[in-house]
């Protein structure tokens, strides 16, 4: 019951990352750059749990379980609230690619958070890439390809070096 | 490293800077070979639906020409209107009034300027396209996603490509 709590808070705490996100005028005329401060609560749950999961396994940790599912919800809820059905399905396939990218990454225990957040990064920025492509039938999207890893490498490292200060909190808390 | 307890703290792994400096060259790279292989723009290629639907000269620079062939020294704007399945490209000139939009009906506005050519207006739920920096040169692109419309500047499509590089 106490994590339910736990995580509804850290849901409503996604939600209003989006909604601050939303708010902050950050593109440089070039689509799909943004700062992924939502990814902030992935991450954070990714790493809360000592547990990053066996390698060559199936079996999802605790932690990335409670990821997918406050992430899901997040997107679900930020997209009707504050754009529309169309931005939930790119907003998914990103998640689905980034989510991924960090579970492997942390799974391989060489990256620290920083790292693993990059990773998430760049494939956020991929996944919708390819979803674009999809879309309107065009390779013409692939010309913003060395944008967006750059983008995404940056974002990705100033996420992860927040999520480095704020963990230790994050488990402080849970042992009390 | 991973598995710590709160005293220590999580430091940056030797591979973390790896994977950026990796993925920092890997985006260098691709944008230099993107830089050799674009050319001066042609023509400014409209396609929708992933089909092309218009093809317009860039030989005189970013203004166009009409398929009619008839250039002009002033900025030239064109709405592009999705109406009954299909789409419908209306021209106006810089001073010119621009025509009404019908309600109900979606449409992109291209602006075709001295500076390049960029989405002046729109009404999709995004706004992607019209905050999207100008285009200048072969290979750019402007995408609109809710209205599946690409604009895009080609560079000279011909097999010899090489006599389109030194020119």
């Amino acid at each position: 019951m106490r994590r339910t709590v736990e995580l509804g808070f850290l849901l409503a705490l996604s939600l209003i990352l989006s909604y601050v996100e939303s708010l902050i005028p950050f593109s440089f005329g070039i689509p799909g750059i943004k700062l992924g401060l939502p990814n902030l609560i992935v991450l954070l749950l990714l790493y809360e749990t000592p547990d990053g999961g066996q390698k060559k396994s199936l079996h999802l940790p605790k932690g990335a379980r409670e990821a997918l599912l406050v992430n899901g919800l997040r997107i679900v809820l930020s997209g009707f609230l504050f754009s529309n059905l169309y931005a939930i399905l790119y907003a998914l396939a990103g998640a689905a690619f980034s989510f991924l990218a960090m579970l492997l990454g942390r799974r391989t225990k060489r990256f620290s958070m920083v790292g693993v957040s990059i990773l998430g990064g760049v494939f956020h920025n991929i996944g919708q890439i390819l979803v674009a492509m999809l879309v309107v039938e065009t390779f013409a999207v692939a010309y913003y390809v060395p944008f967006l890893i750059v983008a995404g490498t940056v974002t990705g490292a100033l996420l992860g070096f927040v999520g480095i200060q704020l963990l230790p909190y994050l488990r402080r808390d849970n042992r009390e | 490293m991973d598995e710590i307890d709160d005293k220590k703290k999580i430091r940056i792994s030797r591979a973390d800077i790896l994977l950026a400096v990796v993925l920092g060259v890997f985006a260098l790279g691709l944008f230099v070979v993107q830089r050799i292989g674009s050319q001066e723009g042609e023509s400014l290629v409209i396609s929708w639906e992933g089909a092309e639907v218009e093809r317009l000269s860039l030989e005189d620079g970013y203004k166009g020409r009409t398929n009619d062939g008839v250039g002009t020294d002033r900025t030239r704007y064109c709405q592009m209107l999705y109406s009954e399945g299909g789409i419908f490209f209306r021209w106006y000139e810089e001073g010119e009034e621009a025509p009404k939009i019908p309600e109900g009906i979606s449409y992109n506005t291209l602006k075709l300027s001295e500076s390049g050519v960029s989405m002046e207006a729109a009404d999709c739920p995004d706004q992607i396209c019209v905050h999207h920096i100008s285009i200048t040169s072969g290979g750019e692109s402007i995408i609109c996603l809710p209205h599946r419309l690409v604009v895009e500047i080609q560079g000279e499509m011909e097999e010899d490509g090489l006599d389109g590089m030194v020119q």
